[in-house]
């Protein structure tokens, strides 16, 4: 009876020993994970479902989870060393050895990116490439630097930037491909492209005179402003003073050609006392504030009348 | 902790003879345990004697007494045979394809597994020349594998040794190449320096064939001019800039001059238009003014010199005027005839 008891108690142990050995099997995949599955060290199947499952427990079968929806931060020429928050600000790191470059006409610039990439395939991604990130971040720089160095200064600082990391992007992921790193590239950011510290006040000082060129370009603008308008309106004064100059000049002749009119109807009256009378007015309008000295035709002997002479002289 | 419980039951039990009952009691699932345990540790050597795993990253190699016999890769090709058969020493060996679990002969046979991955051979940095005879500081990579892990175990047996292996002959193949360049075509010409590698790799795949590796990527990871350089670089830069400024500033003079002049002509021909307008309008009235007066005079001309005469008189002779009268005169004649 006893035996049969001990039969029991050894049969109850090996088979929880079998349980759990079974049970060890279990495991779980999180949402945006993907399992995979090696039967002794061989692929044999992929789980992208999340939840519970189970593989064979080891020696068996094991299971690597990756998560591939996750996307991941590669940083060239620098390193965050404390993201951003809502109460504090992010600190970063340069690494200046990496960032310094050359540029396709031999200038040297600082360039810092982010590459933001995704597990695309997580079979190649597991079993193609022996240090994944190593590789990947190799592959970057070679890439960056290569893509700069395809381009002139200007280009990287201002110009191209679109176009330049396109271009990496492109590269990169088609080093990439090459290497089957079962890697996706989202986006290549330049962030930071600077020149050099060393000549970066003369950088500054560029723009510095560009803006000198607008502002001596709206000086002389504003100067333009201000001697058209000035012009303009000493033409129309001297126009206002030409039709004025016109209008009295026409005026006056009216006037004028009035009072003759008026004066030969009267004359045509009588021609002859007429002419005598207006003579004679003259004469008496003008020659009471004149010298008058009279000359007699025949010869050079002059007698002269002073007739005012002293009154005038003492006066 | 077995033979402590043992005495302990020993010393409480009083039935007689209890020490054979006690001690098969408990020694009766301990010793189911301890028969499953030692038959696994059985198992298991008997599984690592017959079988041996070849995990997804790896391939193996398989040796009897020493020599290569079996080799278990990626995939099978004829490059991969005709490789083998060009050594004396692998021409029998088996090539089995695959991962998983493998037989083998046990206790004659062993095995040595090698990485089935791309493998990153990253260079120390070191100067180059070009056919312009510039220096250059080149910073190069390579991703290479093992593509044949027999002809590998007997030439280069190790990761290290094969790195030593592509270090020479990269270097001295990248020598040779950058030697037929000049500096900035290294420097910035992308597709010329890409093919150049791709052709460095050929080369290199060539030599490297024998040793069992197969590099799949060369590339320069850093070009850059030697740090004593920098300063020069640096000089030209700002120079450069410095120009750009000038050019700015000048230009902006430049610009700024034409747009004075041109309001300073601008205004001049606005003034000139309007002084040619102005004496036309003059002009207009002046002649509008004679039309009148001609029009007007023409009823007498004969009383209308004799009219202006008296007038001009009126206007001329003011003031202290001296006047000498011709007795004979017409002015004479009023004064003196009546």
């Amino acid at each position: 009876m006893s035996i049969k008891k001990f039969k029991l108690v050894s049969f109850v142990v090996i088979f929880s020993i079998l349980c759990i050995w079974l049970l060890s099997g279990i495991y779980t995949v999180k949402s945006g994970e993907e399992a995979v599955i090696l039967r002794f060290g061989e692929y044999v199947r992929m789980n992208g479902k999340a939840g519970l499952a189970w593989h064979m427990p080891h020696p068996v079968e094991k299971v690597y989870k990756v998560n591939v929806s996750e996307i991941r931060r590669l940083e060239f020429g620098f390193s965050t060393l404390k993201e951003g928050g809502t109460t504090q600000t992010p600190e970063f790191k340069e690494n200046p050895y990496q960032s310094l470059m050359l540029t396709g006409d031999e200038n040297m610039v600082n360039v810092e990116a982010a590459i933001q990439y995704k597990i695309t395939n997580i079979e190649d991604y597991l079993f193609n490439v022996d240090d994944q990130e190593g590789t990947l971040a190799i592959a970057a720089e070679s890439a960056i630097r290569r893509v700069i160095a395809n381009h002139v200064l200007d280009e990287v600082l201002t110009d191209n930037k679109f176009g330049i990391q396109q271009e990496i992007m492109q590269d990169l992921q088609k080093t990439c491909d090459l290497y089957k790193i079962g890697i996706g590239i989202i986006a290549v950011q330049l962030q930071d492209v600077n020149p050099p510290k060393e000549v970066d006040a003369a950088f500054k000082d560029v723009a510095n005179a560009r803006e000198d060129k607008n502002s001596l370009i709206n000086e002389a603008e504003s100067y333009r402003n201000e001697i058209i308008p000035k012009a303009r309106g000493n033409a129309a004064e001297i126009i206002n003073k030409a039709v004025a100059y016109k209008e009295k000049r026409i005026a006056e002749a009216k006037g004028d050609v009035a009072n003759f009119i008026q004066i030969l109807e009267r004359y045509n009256m009588g021609k002859e006392v007429t002419r005598k009378r207006m003579y004679l007015e003259t004469l008496e309008e003008i020659l009471p504030g004149m010298e008058k000295y009279i000359v007699d035709s025949k010869g050079n002997l002059i007698k002269w009348l002073p007739l005012e002479d002293d009154k005038s002289n003492k006066n | 902790m077995y033979n402590n419980f043992g005495n302990f039951n020993n010393e409480a039990n009083i039935q007689p003879n209890p020490v054979k009952l006690d001690f098969k009691k408990i020694k009766g699932p301990i010793k189911t345990i301890a028969l499953v345990i030692g038959l696994l540790i059985i198992l298991n050597i008997i599984f690592n004697s017959f079988f041996f795993v070849v995990e997804q990253r790896e391939q193996v190699i398989v040796r009897q007494f020493n020599e290569v016999v079996k080799i278990v890769v990626d995939e099978d090709s004829p490059e991969l045979r005709e490789s083998l058969d060009s050594v004396p020493q692998l021409r029998n060996v088996d090539v089995l394809v695959g991962k998983g679990l493998f037989f083998k002969i046990p206790f004659i046979q062993t095995t040595e597994s090698f990485k089935s991955l791309l493998l990153t051979y990253d260079t120390n940095k070191r100067e180059v020349i070009t056919r312009d005879k510039k220096k250059l500081v080149l910073d190069n990579y390579a991703q290479w594998r093992i593509k044949n892990p027999a002809l590998f175990a007997i030439s280069l047996k190790n990761e290290r040794a094969a790195h030593t292996r592509l270090d020479d002959i990269i270097y001295s193949k990248l020598n040779e190449e950058i030697g037929k360049v000049d500096a900035h075509v290294v420097i910035a010409d992308k597709d010329y320096m890409y093919n150049m590698l791709q052709k460095v790799t050929a080369d290199i795949n060539q030599l490297m064939q024998k040793s069992g590796v197969e590099v799949v990527d060369i590339r320069i990871k850093r070009t850059d001019l030697p740090p004593e350089n920098y300063n020069n670089i640096y000089n030209r830069m700002k120079t450069e800039r410095e120009r750009a400024a000038k050019t700015y500033r000048s230009e902006g003079k430049e610009e700024a001059q034409k747009i004075r002049s041109e309001a300073d002509r601008e205004a001049t021909v606005i003034e000139a238009k309007a002084y040619e307008e102005a004496e036309k309008i003059k002009g207009e009235g002046d002649a509008e003014a004679l039309r009148i007066y001609a029009e007007a005079y023409n009823k007498d001309p004969e009383f209308y010199s004799f009219y202006r005469t008296l007038q001009a008189y009126k206007k001329a002779l003011k003031d202290k005027t001296k006047i000498v009268i011709d007795p004979e005169s017409e002015f004479a004649k009023y004064l003196f005839k009546n």
